[in-house]
């Protein structure tokens, strides 16, 4: 089976398909075989049906005719039918009448001429209702039939089936082997085919790659065709084509790098990465590390590396390795084998992929130790410089004008607040860190600078608010110009001056302050004077103080500003004096006189400063103290006041200390005491009075101090000298210092005896005054009391006589009318009218005591309502006067008595009622009016009315306008109207012109 | 004793008028005669009669069906009468009516404290007097029903 795959695939594939087809046939063939027995069986059967179908009829017909030659003759030819092996027919009898042997024929019993071969013909079995039958032999290799005939005669057939089965197979065999060489045919053709068209083509581009591979990188390959192959084939040349310029390049790079690294101007060394060792050196490394070639190489970097930078070295390998960095460069020292240091700038590079284990790197290094030195001493150069600079402040700077190229040093970068750096800032840069009002300034110089100017302006600048805080800059430059006067460069410093721009500000401000405050001290006059007196500085308060403004004193001479001789003298010998012993003088007070000749105090001092040439000036300072001096006076005016006032007082005052002693008292308490002060003074109260009363007063002291305010009390107390008894009522107040501390407690005492004595007349009198109203009173209800039991007895006992009257006046009419004349009868009606006025009097009266005596009750009352109910009530008689009410009361609530109110109402209504009648048609109006808390109904009739001049007449009891025979009426009920009114806190009035109507008004609280 | 008012005998029992004032006495009979009515009307003349009265019924007289009470009475006042009447178990059921000539709120409000049935005022016009008494008759003799 190896062997088999091993062969090469143009031989394996037809191999293959050969054998496939082949064993395709096969297995058909087996398949074949196996259906044949079938076959044949059934095509040997359906021929021996067919064949003894048509020997049935003739041999009928020739056994009918009895014709037994020909009948043998027929059955001897059943012979000539391929495979037929037996043939018998016997006779019903078992006769055998014919058979393919002749010798046969004739034979009694068949069984004796029958063949092993044609036994199982006898065993046939016998089924009587099918003519012919036919079975396979027990053995299988032969069919076996039976034609029974009309006659009974029965021909017995044998045919073979082993020979057709074989011819069948046979036949079969041959077609296998014709498949099998065709297919053979076939392999042969494909196989041929491949190796000319594919296999061989793909043979010699095989080779060629295994070229390639072997490094012939020259090798191509030409196989034509425009299949897939042919495109592979040019994209392999393309490839080849490629890596042949690849490697030529890459061939170049190796030589010119090995040059480079050969000949490089730094050491070069390829390194392994994890051992350090040299794999590589070239000659300038070895130059530069002090080693030959190969002592290097058995080398690793640490050896020769100065122990104090081998571990910032090493650190920075591991970054590398751990893939951190990916490359790094540092200054390092090596050591050299000649005891040198050798300083070198190392630049290592790895040779692996960011991805790829470390493997080698490549260090470069380059000698800096010239360098390095040079360096050292420049930066010691330029500290020392730079020290200077800063100490001094000082900045210095360069300028060419040809090339424009600027130098600053350090200081000149801090001087503007910026970091130092290498080169100066741009002209931008400077000039935005110039303050902005100096730009202009600046940039003028600067254009000079540039125009190669042989002088500059000179000029001192700030720097910008917005770089740090401001500085004031002074720059100087110097003009360096070549032989022939023209300017190279301009060399100069810059000198921070702003400390002293600062302090001469500060000392500018500070002279000032102090100049503002001498000439605006308001109380303080200054003045200077020179030797000669004369006027050299006058302030605002010297102006004020003499009346000589500012610009009018100075320079002039004392003698002419004071008023007098004497004066002025005075003052020469006092500034002589000074000169003389350097003496302060004062201060004193003295009095000045002002320019318009009023006289002024002051406090006074003359002392000497130094004068600029070394001349003495003389400074007067005069404080004004005139009003202080008019305050003390006031103040001792009245204390002068106080002290009169203290001493006259009426009352007795005197201050005690907090301990209880006396400390002054004024002249009312010695007169009641009957001590002098100066004898009162350092006493307590138990020195002056009796134990228990000084208990008291001490007591009252201590409850003023407890609670700090005024403290009254009131004692018996008897005067020293008369004897007498007066009642004192004491005030005590705690008196505090301005601190808030006790001084002492003040006593006020006032003699209330007078006092007290009114007070008990007036409390005797008004005992008295009560007692008598109590009387009074008292008298008031008895007459009240009997009032009422008057008018009770009015009630009861005036009404029955009228009763009587009436009553028999009536009886008299009625029963002994007849007996009467009509005079008679007519007195007896007049008898009866006046009892009838008489009994209307008392009623009214007796209502109008009523309402006089009642309490009434102040309830919510609504007055529509209540107006609407008297109307109803005298609905009949409104009805009987066809009188027209108009207007309607709202539903307003006022306060008052109902019972009142309504009896009000009734008696208006009734009068309107009344004095209306003659009117056509009567008319009674109501209005309301609502006025705050005040409402007010107006009753209005077109009645008669009446006279104003009468108003207050109507609303007086038992006035009448009217005779009784024109308006019958008592005259008490407009009077029973405003006591009712009045009780109930409302009011009533009347408006009305004779033949005009009446209104009357009333009015309620709501 | 009986004291029970009998219903069939109201109509026929008196009216008992308390008053002292003659002309009263003569004007009230004259009033109610003038009705025709069947009540007779006995008298008494003060409040001590009444009570008096008052003590008889107790023996057995018969109670009046009305009694007419004037207030202002010598002796006794008709306030009195009342009181003693309408403390009275029994006859506290004799409606009581003041027949007065005042209308004092002070009579009012003590009259029907003490359990008054009535109270008129007498008129003094004689034709209205007149018309009051039958009126009083005809509600509290006819009208009016009473507990026997």
């Amino acid at each position: 089976m190896r062997a088999v795959a091993a062969l090469p695939s143009r031989t394996l594939v037809p191999l293959l398909l050969v054998l496939f087809a082949l064993l395709l046939g096969v297995v058909n063939n087996l398949l074949q075989v196996r259906e044949y027995r079938v076959l044949v069986e059934q095509e040997q059967s359906h021929a021996l049906t067919e064949r003894l179908g048509v020997e049935q009829a003739t041999l009928d017909r020739l056994i009918v005719n009895g014709n037994l030659l020909q009948l043998r003759r027929v059955v001897a030819e059943l012979g000539l039918r391929p495979y037929l092996t037996h043939a018998y027919l016997i006779a019903p009898g078992g006769r055998v009448v014919g058979s393919l042997a002749r010798a046969d024929v004739g034979q009694d019993r068949i069984d004796r001429v029958i063949d092993a071969e044609g036994a199982a013909l006898l065993d046939l079995p016998v089924q009587p209702d099918q003519a012919l039958q036919i079975e396979r032999s027990p053995d299988g290799r032969a069919l076996l039939a039976a034609l029974i005939l009309d006659s009974g005669h029965r021909l017995l057939v044998r045919s073979d089936l082993e020979l057709p089965l074989a011819q069948r197979l046979h036949a079969s065999r041959l077609e296998l082997w014709r498949h099998a060489a065709t297919i053979l045919l076939s392999a042969l053709v494909l196989a041929l085919f491949l190796h000319v068209f594919w296999l061989r083509r793909a043979q010699r581009l095989s080779e060629a790659a295994r070229a390639i591979g072997r490094g012939h990188l020259d090798t191509r390959v030409n196989i034509g065709g425009r299949d897939e192959l042919a495109l592979v084939a040019s994209a392999f040349n393309d490839m080849a084509l490629r890596l042949q310029a690849q490697h030529d390049a890459l061939r170049d790079g190796e030589r010119r790098m090995r040059a480079m690294f050969e000949l490089a101007g730094a050491g070069v060394a390829r390194i392994d990465t994890l051992r350090g060792r040299f794999i590589e050196v070239n000659a300038r490394f070895c130059d530069i590390a002090g080693h030959g070639r190969e002592d290097l190489l058995a080398f690793d970097f640490m050896q020769i590396t100065h122990p104090d930078d081998l571990p910032a070295e090493l650190e920075k390998m591991d970054a590398l390795r751990r893939g951190r960095i990916r490359e790094f460069s540092m200054d390092k020292r090596l050591c050299h084998p000649d005891g040198r240091t050798v300083w070198v700038t190392l630049s290592v590079t790895p040779l692996w992929a960011p991805d790829e284990r470390p493997d080698f790197h490549i260090a470069v290094v380059q000698d800096i130790t010239a360098r390095h030195d040079a360096e050292e001493a420049l930066m010691l150069e330029r500290n020392r410089l730079r020290a200077a600079e800063r100490i001094a402040g000082l900045g210095s700077w360069e300028f060419h004008p040809g090339s424009g190229r600027v130098w600053w040093s350090a200081q000149m970068f801090s001087l503007f607040g910026m970091a130092p750096a290498n080169r100066a800032p741009t002209m931008e840069v400077f000039m935005a860190c110039l303050h902005p009002e100096d730009r202009t300034a600046v940039a003028v110089v600067l254009e000079q600078m540039k125009a190669g100017a042989q002088t500059l302006t000179a000029l001192s600048y700030r720097t910008s608010p917005e770089c740090g805080p401001v500085r004031h800059l002074l720059p100087s430059a110097q003009v360096v110009t070549d032989g022939e006067g023209r300017v190279i460069k301009y060399a100069g410093t810059l000198i921070d001056t702003t400390e002293a721009v600062q302090a001469e500000r500060a000392l500018r401000a500070s002279e000032e302050r102090l100049r503002a405050t001498l000439e605006h001290a308001p109380n303080v006059a200054v003045q200077w004077f020179d030797r000669d007196g004369r006027v050299l500085y006058w302030n605002h308060a010297s102006a004020t103080l003499y009346g000589w403004a500012i610009d009018e004193a100075i320079g002039r001479r004392i003698g002419e500003l004071v008023l007098s001789e004497q004066d002025a003298r005075a003052f020469m010998a006092r500034l002589e004096s000074v000169q003389r012993d350097s003496l302060r003088i004062g201060p004193e007070e003295f009095t000045v006189r002002h320019r318009d000749g009023t006289l002024r105090y002051v406090e006074s001092s003359t002392f000497s400063i130094p004068g600029v040439d070394g001349d003495a000036i003389f400074v007067c300072m005069d404080v004004d103290i005139t009003a202080r001096r008019q305050a003390e006076q006031a103040v001792e005016k009245e204390r002068t006041h106080l002290r009169t006032l203290f001493a006259a007082l009426p009352d007795m005052v005197w201050l005690k200390s907090p301990e209880g002693r006396f400390l002054s008292c004024n002249r009312m308490t010695e007169r009641v005491l009957g001590l002098r002060e100066d004898e009162l003074v350092g006493k307590t109260d138990y020195d002056l009075f009796p134990r228990e009363l000084a208990d008291s007063f001490r007591a009252h002291d201590e409850m003023a101090k407890r609670t700090g305010g005024r403290h009254i009390n009131e004692e018996w107390i008897t005067v020293r000298d008369t004897g007498e008894r007066i009642l004192v009522q004491t005030v005590k107040l705690p008196m505090l210092s301005e601190a808030g501390e006790l001084k002492g407690v003040l006593g006020i005492a006032r003699n209330i005896t007078q006092l007290h004595e009114a007070q008990e007349d007036l409390r005797a009198l008004n005992g008295e005054l009560e007692q008598r109203v109590a009387e009074r009173t008292r008298a008031l209800s008895d007459a009240m009391k009997e009032l009422e039991s008057f008018s009770y007895a009015v009630s009861h006992d005036l009404k029955a006589p009228l009763r009587g009257i009436d009553g028999y006046s009536r009886i008299l009419q009625e029963d002994y009318g007849d007996l009467l004349d009509d005079q008679a009868r007519r007195f007896l009606g007049n008898i009866r009218n006046g009892a009838s006025q008489m009994h209307a009097l008392i009623e009214d009266l007796l209502a109008y005591s009523r309402m006089e005596r009642r309490s009434l009750e102040s309830s919510r009352v609504d007055l529509g309502e209540l107006v609407q109910s008297v109307l109803a009530r005298r609905a009949d008689e409104l009805a009987a006067a066809a009188v027209q009410v108009v207007g309607e009361v709202p539903s307003l609530i006022v306060r008052a008595d109902r019972q009142g109110l309504d009896l009000v109402l009734r008696n208006l209504i009734d009068n309107a009622l009344k004095f209306s009648r003659d009117a056509k048609p009567p008319v009674i109006s109501f209005t309301t009016r609502v006025d705050g808390d005040r409402i007010t109904l107006s009753i209005r009739d077109n009645g008669i009315g009446f006279d104003m001049k009468y108003h207050e007449r109507i609303f007086e009891i038992f006035q009448r306008l009217h005779r009784s025979d024109e308006f019958a009426g008592t005259g008490v009920g407009l009077a029973l109207v405003r006591k009712a009114m009045q009780r109930m806190g409302g009011r009533v009035w009347a408006e009305s012109a004779p033949g005009e109507g009446a209104c009357f008004n009333l009015e309620l609280p709501a | 004793m009986t004291t029970a008012i009998n219903r069939q005998q109201a109509s026929e029992l008196p009216i008992l008028l308390v008053e002292d004032n003659p002309v009263d006495i003569d004007l009230t009979c004259r009033a109610f005669a003038r009705n025709r009515l069947a009540n007779p009307i006995s008298i008494a003349r003060d409040g001590e009669e009444a009570l008096d009265l008052m003590q008889r019924w107790e023996e057995g007289e018969a109670p009046p069906s009305l009694i007419l009470l004037d207030i202002k009475l010598p002796r006794v006042d008709g306030l009195e009468v009342l009181r003693h009447l309408k403390a009275h178990p029994v006859f506290r059921r004799i409606p009581v009516v003041v027949l007065t000539s005042s209308s004092e709120d002070r009579d009012l409000l003590d009259a029907y404290a003490l359990g008054v049935n009535s109270f008129i005022v007498k008129p003094v016009n004689f034709d209205l007097f007149v018309e009051t008494a039958s009126q009083i008759e005809r509600y509290w003799c006819e009208l009016n029903q009473r507990p026997s």
